[in-house]
């Protein structure tokens, strides 16, 4: 079985709260899995400690076998686990060219001194990460606005630019916390489209939080459902909207 | 790098600061300035060097740092004492060469080990443990013997002219140039805004933060070696926080971040002081106020639709002939 991803028995504890308990998941090669559950449930908790921002109090997590645990944010992200933030988090001061370009600086690594003399190898590496990025706003229609800052996007388009960017990376697991936040239907219709051509072309996993049910249940293959930071629940769109639980930890009683 | 000075050659800033460039030079050579202006030049072109180093760091990086005057210092020192007291039989010509780059590197490593000591900093905190550093190595120069400790160390050989300020100015602003205009530019201006998303990115933050410092300091140290060698003498209170804030004004001023505004601000505020010098009592207090309205006017919208609106008419006036 090509597992991706393995989380078991995860906790962390906010000095006396314990924010998420005993959280469990896997994900496997291509699959699209979603994580709801209503505010405070701790859904981008789980999220930060997925990406090393956190180091969990407890538990496994796992990439491809290979433990992630106290690794450095920019070593996991390295490893393959990429994400895009709530409230988008681009680097406005850049062009949208070279948001990418940043982080691509991974896998074309030239050195200080080689920007300072301008040796063939700077060259080589400018020229290779310029053409790749470009591919990449391509293939994700972005290729027009390649060269006007990051900042001046729509709304819509920074959310794609915020995907491209974590793209770079070349992930095995992309995380996407909220997506749709803040977007119109059209935009989420959108959304959904650039999301599942994301998952074909790059043959990536997706782990995604979000509260549109619409979106939720028309992408995901299977749902976890969070509430005060346990699962409460794991199964198929179906079985999770027809689940009693469920609907009680959204509406209440 | 053929390249590079090629595609720059189209750059007209570029075109204009090599034209000033070689025409000082020309004027400083067959002595058509006076001695004064001839100073006045030389300590632009020091705070030049370390207008654009600081840059990098509070500018590019966005790291509010008041300790720039402290690397310096420290190239200003190493570099006499090498000169002076280390290879007094050595013609300056030959041993001011090795004390530029050893005073830059003693003071990048000072640089290693300050960004190294305050690497969880942010902000007002990072601002504050500079400024610390700052005055610190102000007091360990007045208490050292070695260099004079408060007496201020004299008698430093006063080789720097116009003409070798100038070529050591326009190396080191060509290669923080080259610095900024590559990846490593990139990734500092990519953790100035979002630290997290970078470091999310794959990016190694704590490094560039340090290689940021210690770039910064290894050229503030060139400046500091420059200086001693232009004063002939020092004394460690001529590099106090003033010094520094002076420093980060003109940054500020010339924009964060900005290569071509800190470079045009380093020019204008070290000559400022020069040209109010007929106010004589007055002369910080006209200082000051002409800060605060650059400051006040720099983002007004009005003065700028002016200025946009003027630039207008002198195009048009420029087609109708």
């Amino acid at each position: 079985m090509n597992n991706i991803l393995h989380v078991e028995n995860l906790g962390i504890n906010f000095g006396g709260l314990r924010a998420v308990d005993n959280f469990y998941m896997d994900i496997y090669g291509n699959e699209l899995v979603g994580l709801i559950g209503p505010n405070g449930a701790g859904k981008t908790t789980v999220f930060n400690m997925l990406t090393g921002i956190y180091a969990p109090s407890e538990g496994k997590i796992e990439l491809m076998g290979e433990s992630i645990i106290n690794k450095k944010i920019n070593d996991i992200a390295k490893m393959g686990i990429a994400r895009t933030f709530q409230n988008i988090r681009l680097f406005n001061n850049l062009s949208v060219v070279d948001n990418i370009k940043v982080a691509l600086n991974s896998s074309h690594l030239y050195s200080l001194k080689d920007s300072l003399f301008r040796t063939k190898k700077y060259y080589q590496a400018e020229e290779d990460m310029e053409n790749e990025a470009m591919e990449l706003l391509k293939i994700m229609h972005l290729d027009d606005l390649a060269y006007t800052l990051a900042a001046n996007l729509p709304y819509g388009k920074q959310r794609e630019l915020e995907i491209a960017r974590a793209l770079a990376l070349k992930p095995k697991l992309l995380l996407l916390d909220e997506p749709a936040a803040g977007m119109n239907p059209k935009e989420t219709l959108e959304l959904i489209n650039t999301i599942r051509y994301v998952q074909d072309y790059f043959k990536v996993s997706i782990l995604l939080i979000e509260h549109d049910m619409n979106l939720v249940m028309e992408l995901c293959k299977r749902i976890t459902v969070l509430n005060y930071g346990m699962v409460l629940k794991v199964g198929s769109p179906l079985e999770i909207q027809n689940d009693e639980e469920v609907i009680k930890a959204y509406l209440g009683n | 790098m053929f390249r590079e000075v090629k595609k720059l050659c189209k750059n007209k800033w570029f075109i204009f600061s090599l034209i000033g460039v070689v025409v000082l030079m020309i004027l400083s050579f067959t002595n058509l300035i006076s001695r004064y202006y001839q100073g006045i030049f030389t300590s632009i072109c020091i705070n030049i060097i370390l207008v654009t180093s600081l840059n990098l760091l509070s500018g590019y990086l966005g790291e509010l740092t008041l300790g720039h005057a402290g690397f310096m210092s420290i190239g200003a020192y190493v570099g006499a004492y090498i000169t002076k007291d280390l290879f007094p039989f050595l013609a300056i010509e030959i041993s001011f060469w090795p004390a530029l780059i050893i005073g830059a590197i003693i003071a990048a490593l000072i640089g290693f080990v300050v960004a190294f000591a305050s690497l969880r900093l942010k902000g007002d905190y990072l601002a504050i443990i500079t400024l610390a550093f700052g005055e610190i190595i102000k007091n360990i120069l007045t208490n050292l013997e070695l260099v004079g400790g408060a007496k201020g160390y004299m008698g430093i050989s006063r080789f720097v002219n116009l003409p070798l300020a100038l070529i050591i100015m326009f190396i080191s602003v060509f290669l923080i140039y080259l610095l900024v205009n590559s990846q490593y530019g990139r990734i500092i201006k990519a953790i100035s805004v979002d630290d997290l998303a970078s470091n999310n990115s794959g990016i190694d933050t704590k490094a560039y933060k340090i290689k940021t410092f210690v770039i910064a300091a290894f050229f503030a140290g060139i400046a500091g070696v420059l200086y001693a060698h232009y004063m002939g003498n020092l004394a460690p209170k001529i590099f106090d926080y003033n010094m520094s804030i002076e420093i980060l004004v003109m940054v500020v001023l010339g924009g964060m971040g900005n290569f071509k505004g800190g470079i045009i601000s380093a020019i204008i505020l070290t000559l400022l002081p020069e040209l109010l010098r007929g106010f004589a009592d007055y002369q910080m207090l006209v200082y000051a106020l002409i800060l605060i309205f650059m400051m006040l006017f720099k983002n007004n919208a009005k003065v700028n639709a002016f200025f946009s609106e003027l630039k207008l008419k002198i195009s048009k006036e420029k087609v109708h002939e």
